[in-house]
């Protein structure tokens, strides 16, 4: 579903590249985790992949990027648009504001389709009812929780049917509820969805990635079953991420078998 | 000295975001606020400063009415680390966000010098003092606000969300500096419970405009009720403790010593 080849890129104005020769491979249905400190170059990929590099923003790019069997360099960004979808970081840089209630706000995207109306209208019943939030359908975007900003965020995104949805680091900016209702909302995609994930939430990527992709100075230095990274306490540490307190005791524990028995690791 | 009496805010919405609190915050505690959003914790730390006055009852810092005091005055005493960066940045060089605040307070040339170059050398931008704030990376315009406060020297320091959108090396970065402050009232609000176990000794609960717990962080922790009510988990560190039938602990760090008394 996505195929990247050699890709380079550095900011105009930049002297270090930011992305450094990024191969990678993702398949249809994957959940695919990209975890890496900030600079790692997580962003700058997904800008990648959302064609927003090299159409909007400017700099210097080299090799190629592939979304459904298409060369992001050689549409408009416009189509690009309706074959990845995004969610940002804070919701409230993605509400449109157009309306005054989440089923105008899920319609935004939908009519600048030039969708008919009775196909908007399903598309907007079916998200409605896919992410659970039905009850909060004629409320006002931004007088709903933070959680529930970023799901409404999620159902315009998934009202456009994208083939890829991209999400850069979508529960930084929510409590602990609001963001175990975004990843309760993933893990409903998972599998009928092509999803990558940009987070720094290690604790949910156990349960809800297919692969953990790793970057680090724009470069990826490791791809990896879920367990595999998670535990890798030096591939960790080396790259400046945050190691999941389970993987410090085990690690400092020689990786005591008694313990990973305790701990069904 | 904190004490809070009695403390009602209703925003002019009519939103009443905080109701009759009751609190008494002593010299040099370290204090983290704990609650959902919306739980009126940003509301209470922003009726701490001046920045809000009471609706009803009073705030008293250092034995100062907060409703008697401009907010210029209010913040020699209390310091205020915003959540967002963006909110508190706003010179051309990084060593004019530090000195502002400082030229504000009167203080002169040769201190004001001093206390700059003191910090931004302590969070290693020093080299970087001439540089716009916008040419940062997140964490680094993170630091500089923190700095610029510190440079105060202020006797009360609120952090509101200090590592929301911080990497590893931020964060790490960000609690040397709190850990640092070891004569100071600090008081933190923060959803990492992992960086609030390592960071406070007392945890304030609120739910709904209310405390609803107030104790030892062992002890709140502990308490499944406000946790639950406040939709707050514990830390990683508690929960494998209790699976390895450890005694209690709160940081990974604490667990460790504590596995290697028992697995040999």
């Amino acid at each position: 579903m996505i195929t990247i080849k050699n890709l380079n890129f550095k900011y105009s104005g930049t002297n270090n590249y930011a992305l450094r020769n990024i191969n990678l491979e993702i398949k249809e249905g994957e959940l695919a985790v990209i975890i890496g400190s900030i600079g790692s170059g997580k962003s700058t990929l997904a800008k990648c992949i959302n064609g927003l590099i090299p159409h909007f923003v400017n700099g210097i790019m080299s090799g190629e990027v592939e979304v459904a069997g298409i060369k992001t360099a050689d549409i408009d960004i416009s189509d690009i648009s309706k074959i990845v979808g995004m969610v940002l970081e804070n919701p409230l840089t993605q509400l449109t504001g157009y309306g005054t209630t989440v089923e105008e706000e899920i319609a935004f995207g939908l009519e600048n389709l030039g969708l008919i109306r009775e196909e908007m209208k399903n598309r907007i019943n079916s998200v409605l009812k896919l992410l659970d939030i039905e009850k909060i359908r004629y409320k006002d975007p931004f007088d709903i929780s933070g959680g529930q900003q970023q799901r409404v965020v999620l159902a315009s995104v998934l009202a456009m049917k994208p083939k890829i949805l991209v999400l850069d680091d979508p529960t930084s900016q929510l409590d602990p509820s609001g963001a175990e209702e975004v990843f309760e909302e993933l893990k409903k995609l998972k599998g009928k969805q092509t999803i990558i994930l940009i987070t720094q939430k290690m604790n949910i990527i156990r349960e809800l990635a297919s692969r953990v992709i790793v970057m680090s100075k724009g470069k990826i230095v490791k791809i990896g079953k879920p367990i595999e990274v998670l535990l890798d306490y030096k591939l960790l540490k080396r790259n400046n991420i945050e190691v999941p307190a389970e993987t410090e005791l085990l690690y400092k524990m020689n990786y005591n078998k008694k313990i990973m028995e305790m701990l069904k690791v | 000295m904190i004490e809070i009496n009695n403390l009602t805010f209703t925003y002019p919405t009519g939103t009443n975001a905080l109701k009759e609190l009751n609190l008494k915050i002593n010299d040099g505690e370290k204090i983290g606020i704990i609650g959902q959003n919306g739980a009126g914790k940003t509301t209470l730390i922003k009726n701490l400063n001046g920045l809000l006055k009471p609706t009803k009852g009073s705030v008293i810092v250092n034995g100062v009415d907060t409703r008697n005091v401009q907010i210029a005055d209010m913040s020699k005493t209390v310091g205020f680390v915003f959540q967002n960066p963006a909110d508190q940045i706003f010179n051309p060089t990084i060593k004019g966000e530090i000195e502002f605040g400082l030229v504000q307070q009167g203080f002169k040339k040769n201190e004001i010098k001093h206390r700059t170059d003191s910090v931004l050398k302590n969070i290693k931008l020093y080299e970087k003092r001439n540089v716009h704030p916008s040419n940062l990376n997140y964490s680094e315009r993170k630091l500089l606000t923190i700095a610029s406060v510190l440079a105060m020297d202020p006797k009360i320091i609120i952090f509101d969300e200090p590592i929301t959108g911080q990497d590893y090396k931020g964060k790490i970065a960000v609690e040397k500096i709190i850990h640092s402050l070891k004569d100071k009232t600090v008081i933190i609000i923060s959803h990492d419970m992992e960086f609030i176990a390592r960071m406070v000794d007392r945890i304030i609960v609120m739910c709904d405009g209310r405390i609803i717990a107030d104790d030892s962080k062992i002890k709140i922790f502990q308490n499944n009720k406000a946790l639950c009510t406040a939709f707050v988990e514990p830390p990683e560190a508690l929960k494998i403790s209790k699976k390895l039938g450890l005694k209690p602990c709160l940081t990974i760090e604490e667990c460790i010593e504590e596995a290697k008394k028992v697995f040999k």
